[in-house]
């Protein structure tokens, strides 16, 4: 496996390209995305899914051993806010 | 939390317009011994608001490749599930430490793309024909302090568990941990193998036992 080049910074959503950083040159690059989507469920995953993944979210924290009580409960609450973050337009 | 690597908080938050990850993940195709429900090999590129792109256990059955996207809103988080079976052109070996690993090179980032707009991307290193892909880019509004605050995006490569103890699993782990940094000019840095000066490991008592680790840009449990 070859290092990955540096991120391709801000070029338009439909748009994918890999320059080599030093030589400038193009990368070998394709966009997969349409494939991927499609091998992907159209509808949420099984609730069990769902709910292992905030489970271990919160559970890591708890057990953290890093973290104070304070720090545990600023995390929590974080971790709550982005998972159920509403849609910009909702 | 089996086993994993953390990133120490000043390095959490050591980047400013984008961040970047690689690794190998080490994934047999079934995890052996006990596991009976998940266990996910996944890691994050610090970014409060990027993405894990990661390798997802069920029992004993052939794995998913997933990407849970933490910028997207409530309902949109799950946004790739890949069966194992379509995973062929991107599966392949690593060598570390005398033995020989199936694994998958995963790349996510997490960049801004103009004021205030922010994009998270996942690639795929496609061992057949020696190509990066594109599989996963959203777009969304955002700000640094999103970024590079907060705790989620501070778990690198880890085992997660979902059960008390682990017993005669298969090796897991992740190789060749690198990290690329932004800067607030909007230059970025270059690869850095993730040292143990920026991150630190956590072990849980699950039952996983240490094959090797290499400070702390790789690691390999078994249990």
């Amino acid at each position: 496996m070859p290092q990955p080049p540096v991120p391709p910074d801000d070029r338009p959503a439909d748009e994918v390209a890999l320059t080599d950083p030093a030589t400038g040159e193009p990368i070998p690059a394709a966009d997969m995305r349409e494939a991927f989507s499609r091998m992907s469920p159209t509808d949420q995953p099984e609730p069990d899914a769902d709910r292992a993944f905030v489970d271990g979210r919160l559970e890591m924290i708890r057990t953290d051993p890093t973290l104070t009580e304070a720090q545990k409960e600023a995390a929590i609450a974080e971790v709550l806010e982005k998972l159920h973050r509403r849609a910009p337009d909702s | 939390m089996g086993y994993g690597v953390f990133y120490n908080g000043s390095f959490k938050s050591a980047f400013a317009q984008g961040t970047s990850l690689y690794f190998d993940i080490v994934c047999p195709t079934a995890p052996g011994g006990n596991v009976n429900t998940w266990l996910y090999l996944t890691g994050m590129n610090r970014a409060g608001r990027g993405i894990e792109a990661f390798v997802s256990y069920y029992g004993q059955t052939a794995p998913h490749f997933k990407v849970f996207d933490w910028a997207r809103p409530e309902a949109e988080h799950w946004q790739v599930d890949c069966p194992w079976s379509s995973l062929g052109s991107y599966l392949g070996t690593v060598n570390a430490h005398g033995r020989t690993y199936q694994t998958i090179g995963v790349w996510n980032s997490t960049f801004q793309i103009a004021d205030g707009q922010w994009r998270n991307e996942a690639w795929l290193w496609n061992r057949a024909v020696s190509r990066w892909d594109l599989i996963y880019r959203y777009d969304y509004a955002g700000t640094q302090a999103e970024q590079t605050g907060g705790y989620v995006g501070s778990w690198g490569p880890i085992v997660e568990t979902f059960q008390d103890s682990y017993q005669n699993t298969n090796e897991l782990g992740a190789l060749n941990t690198m990290l690329i940094s932004r800067n607030s000019s909007g230059t970025w840095g270059s690869w850095q193998l993730l040292s143990a000066a920026d991150s630190y490991i956590r072990i849980d008592n699950k039952g996983f036992d240490l094959t090797f680790l290499d400070p702390n840009y790789a690691f390999v449990v078994d249990s």
